[in-house]
């Protein structure tokens, strides 16, 4: 009996092994928004370019910003659509020597363009789009991020787990400088590629007490967190169930406990190297 | 229990804290029209509200420096459940240079040890309620010009918001000095000591539950504050 189940389903995820590099991944609306009839003011947007090619990108908007609802959509919206421009206009034969760190960079600044023309619509200020923003693009097994304000980005690599960019230096745990802000440049900041990548997880401060351990001051990411859900990623077969699951833990009673904050997790699987 | 609900752990159960030190004047005058038991009122009512706000429960983390005879650590910093909210007496003067030193001095040891235990933490609060003028600094003096250099430094590094409030018959010049620049002193309404108290659980509710950008805002204090026309 036991092994007739096994047979169905390892006959399932063989049938249906997915094409790299794909993601998935859900928002879910804080607690604490939910009581104040706040809309959820995380984002997230992916895209599949190509074989090569992925960008994701996540955006948390300051509840103390009256659009950032907004701005957090626009933002993600915008920098994954400029990846996406950017990957189509490069001949397929220069793909492996594209510095992906830069279109990146691009990325978030065609983010912030998009906030500053946005708030020209809106009739509304800058500041009222206030959102943080993390960019990650991926070329084969490589991934490099771009980011400002809190949140982080995850790898999973056969040599274990790394962060590669964390919630940043702001001593208090709600206090960032937005995309919006007059000093985001300097405030950008940036990886250069790092190859050998198996997966790799985006998340808004909302998962950050969960997926990250601090000790003096510094965050690692923690094996209990991510170690299930990068198992679990690999095994998918089904977008619409992936998405619904990572839904379902976000909303969760174990994560609403830690965090009455809006959440986004995105998780996303490679294609081996070369 | 979702499938991944089950197969995860959480890396840091422990919630942020927000360290809010009330740095409470009990000098003789208080004792006038009632104030010292509307005082003690308030801090059971604040005590109450606050740990009827789940969050906020788990997150404030309050510690009370009375100045009147001497400067006392009445209650050093402890979560909301074990807070006891003391009966306090006016008696003394207003020592409240060597008392607002002291609160800035409690602010940067909470935080070392938040720091070394990884704790995550809001900007602290400073909460000053007096109705009389500092009986051990004169503006211009040497205690003087440390005390508001120590105050105005802290706001502007972020180290912690200072707030102040003048209880009748304050000299509202005098904390207006005192206070930081980007942040005047209010004058409470006669009797609103219930009010502020809630405004001040209500904030930090607040602050404590949504990310901020470089400005922290808060709630208007119109319900129980005269916002100060010197």
């Amino acid at each position: 009996m036991g092994r007739d189940l096994n047979d169905i389903r390892h006959r399932r995820i063989w049938l249906k092994t997915l094409a790299t590099p794909y993601f998935f991944g859900a928002s879910v609306i804080g607690p604490l928004h939910v009581q104040l009839a706040m809309p959820c003011q995380d984002s997230f947007a992916f895209k599949t370019i190509d074989e090569d090619f992925a960008v994701a990108a996540i955006a948390d908007g300051l509840g103390s910003a009256s659009k950032a609802d907004i701005g957090a959509k626009v933002a993600v919206k915008s920098a994954v659509k400029s990846v996406e421009r950017a990957i189509k206009a490069t001949a397929i034969a220069t793909h492996k020597s594209v510095d992906i760190t830069t279109l990146a960079k691009d990325a978030v600044t065609a983010a912030r363009r998009a906030l500053e023309k946005r708030a020209k619509t809106e009739e509304c200020s800058l500041r009222d789009l206030a959102c943080t923003l993390l960019v990650a693009i991926t070329l084969r097994d490589a991934v490099a991020a771009v980011h400002i304000g809190d949140g982080a980005l995850v790898v999973d690599t056969d040599n274990g787990l790394h962060l590669i960019t964390g919630p940043g230096e702001s001593e208090y745990t709600n206090e960032v400088t937005p995309l919006t802000s007059q000093d985001w440049e300097e405030s950008l900041k940036s990886t250069s590629a790092v190859s050998g990548v198996n997966g790799i997880a985006l998340f808004t401060d909302g998962c950050q007490r969960a997926g990250l351990k601090k000790a003096d001051n510094n965050y690692a990411p923690f094996e209990g967190f991510f170690r299930p859900l990068f198992t679990y990623a690999t095994q998918i077969d089904d977008f619409e169930q992936a998405n619904q699951d990572i839904y379902d833990l976000l909303a969760s009673d174990k994560l609403s406990e830690h965090s009455e904050d809006d959440k986004t997790l995105v998780l996303g699987i490679l294609p081996k190297g070369t | 229990m979702s499938r991944l609900e089950e197969s995860i752990e959480i890396a840091n159960p422990q919630h942020p804290h927000c360290a809010t030190v009330l740095l409470l004047d009990i000098s003789g005058s208080m004792v006038a029209n009632g104030k010292i038991n509307q005082l003690n009122d308030g801090l059971r009512f604040f005590k109450e509200d606050v740990t009827s706000d789940e969050l906020a429960s788990k997150r404030v983390d309050l510690a009370i420096i009375t100045f009147g005879d001497g400067v006392t650590l009445t209650h050093d910093f402890s979560s909301m459940d074990a807070f006891n909210p003391p009966t306090l007496r006016a008696s003394g003067l207003t020592p409240m240079g060597e008392a607002i030193l002291r609160a800035i001095d409690l602010i940067e040891e909470r935080k070392f040890e938040y720091k070394s235990r990884g704790i995550d933490y809001y900007r602290p609060w400073i909460f000053l309620i007096t109705d009389g003028e500092p009986t051990d600094m004169k503006p211009g003096d040497a205690t003087w010009k440390k005390v508001v250099a120590a105050i105005n430094d802290g706001e502007n590094n972020k180290n912690f918001l200072f707030f102040t409030v003048g209880v009748e018959p304050a000299d509202m010049d005098t904390l207006k000095q005192l206070s930081p620049s980007n942040r005047a002193p209010v004058r409470l309404m006669p009797g609103k000591f219930k009010a502020m108290f809630e405004w001040l659980s209500k904030s930090q509710g607040r602050v404590s539950a949504s990310k901020v950008g470089e400005n922290v805002q808060l709630d208007s204090p119109a319900g129980w504050a005269e916002i100060s026309t010197i």
